[in-house]
């Protein structure tokens, strides 16, 4: 399964506006009025696990958690756990 | 004397063109209205879901904190019509058992203490009124050093960590805000700038200083400092839920829960603080539009205001004597703004 398709699960299970919604990678997030600062917060815990990264607050834009294909893209730059 | 700057406006909404960040195209379309159209005409958005629907995925998320504590939430108040609103929401739209809790920072109007009063009173909420000398001894320091400040950001963060605070001292994991759509603000991207800007200036302010340095790290990166704080406590605003009428509301609060309009406001038909006359006045001078630019130009977009609305609310007169008012209980006059 490639981290897109992983994503958008994740964010189906985490995300009570995305429940029910058909989605894809391009799918504007957050300027689509799915997602909020909150909810980016809590979603970094839950992809840290699923893929075994460290994502920084810090270092995050959180305009970068506006598309699963913006997403995927920190995640796979991102430092593996130690 | 009025002191609302002139402004050329977008023609859908009413952002101002200021050069670099808001730019009107030959037909007088600002470039927020444009990526808008481009985002509606390309996916489904949550504003398309149905209004049965937004309510049930609200009732979901807040029914995971019913019966935790003697409190369900809090609710913020302000004794604005929005946050008034979203109290009575809480209360007979969601069943909720919240904690009002009232921030008075120096400059709360007289009609705020009682519209909230009367609210709780009505849907029997209990009420925590806490009131801060923070601004009072900020802000002169602040304006007296000339920097380009937006000064409600300053403010809202004094607030919500207040509002956070009191949420984690009563262990309650919820706090619902009567923010609207508008004041998403995460989605308004043409406030970064000034965001930036005014954080970076104050940040420098504020390092050493023995009286508020503490705070540095809360203005230095306000998304970490809530997170490691207060990141266990869930924030929902209702209005991205449940529809906003302005008309519809005043009716409904003015009807059932007493509420009065204050005298003198800005903008027309708010509850807002007497400061901001000033904080308004300073960001149409410093920045050219700031956060009720934005909010209003979101609402018009999203259909819940009329472009006419939003411009006669955004051009409510500051009138000087508004202005002194404000700058009189920081020891300051005019001339320290102008």
């Amino acid at each position: 399964m490639s981290i897109s398709e992983e994503l958008i699960i994740l964010l189906k299970n985490n995300i009570d506006e995305l429940e029910d919604t058909d989605f894809d990678e391009t799918t504007e997030l957050i300027s689509g009025g799915f997602i909020e600062s909150f909810d980016i917060i809590g979603l970094i815990g839950v992809f840290e696990e699923a893929f075994g990264v460290e994502l920084s607050l810090e270092d995050l834009k959180l305009e970068q958690f506006n598309t699963v294909q913006s997403i995927a893209s920190v995640i796979s730059e991102a430092p593996r756990k130690g | 004397m009025r002191y609302n700057i002139q402004a050329k406006r977008c023609r859908c909404c009413i952002m101002p063109e200021t050069p670099g960040h808001v730019e009107l195209d030959e037909t007088g379309v600002c470039s927020l209205c444009r990526a808008f159209r481009q985002t509606e005409a390309q996916q489904e958005t949550f504003e398309q879901f149905s209004p049965e629907k937004k309510l049930a995925i609200l009732q979901k998320k807040v029914d995971r904190y019913k019966n935790k504590g003697e409190y369900d939430c809090v609710v913020a108040v302000s004794g604005g019509k929005d946050s008034i609103m979203t109290l009575y929401i809480a209360v007979r739209t969601l069943g909720l058992k919240p904690l009002a809790v009232f921030i008075d920072n120096g400059f709360a109007l007289e009609e705020m203490y009682q519209n909230v009063r009367n609210a709780t009173d009505i849907l029997g909420a209990d009420l925590l009124i806490y009131k801060t000398a923070d601004m009072l001894r900020l802000f002169p320091r602040l304006l007296r050093s000339g920097r380009r400040l937006y000064y409600c950001r300053i403010c809202h963060a004094l607030l919500d960590r207040a509002v956070l605070s009191i949420c984690q001292k009563y262990g309650i994991g919820l706090s619902l805000g009567g923010y609207t759509k508008g004041q998403q603000y995460l989605r308004n991207s043409e406030l970064f700038w000034i965001y930036d800007e005014s954080d970076r200036n104050i940040c420098e302010l504020l390092d050493g200083d023995p009286d508020f340095g503490h705070l540095l790290p809360m203005y230095q990166n306000q998304q970490r400092y809530f997170t490691e704080h207060f990141g266990r406590i869930r924030q929902i605003s209702p209005f991205k839920y449940v529809e906003w009428n302005e008309d519809e509301i005043l009716a409904l609060i003015t009807r059932e829960l007493k509420w009065q309009k204050p005298k003198r406001s800005w903008p027309d038909k708010s509850s807002n603080c007497a400061f901001n006359y000033v904080a308004q006045y300073l960001a149409e001078k410093q920045f050219g539009y700031a956060q009720h630019e934005s909010e209003l130009s979101v609402q018009v977009r999203s259909g819940e205001l009329t472009r006419a609305r939003a411009e006669e609310i955004i051009e409510s007169p500051i009138e000087e004597s508004d202005l002194v008012s404000a700058l009189q209980k920081l020891g300051l006059t005019l001339n320290d703004i102008l």
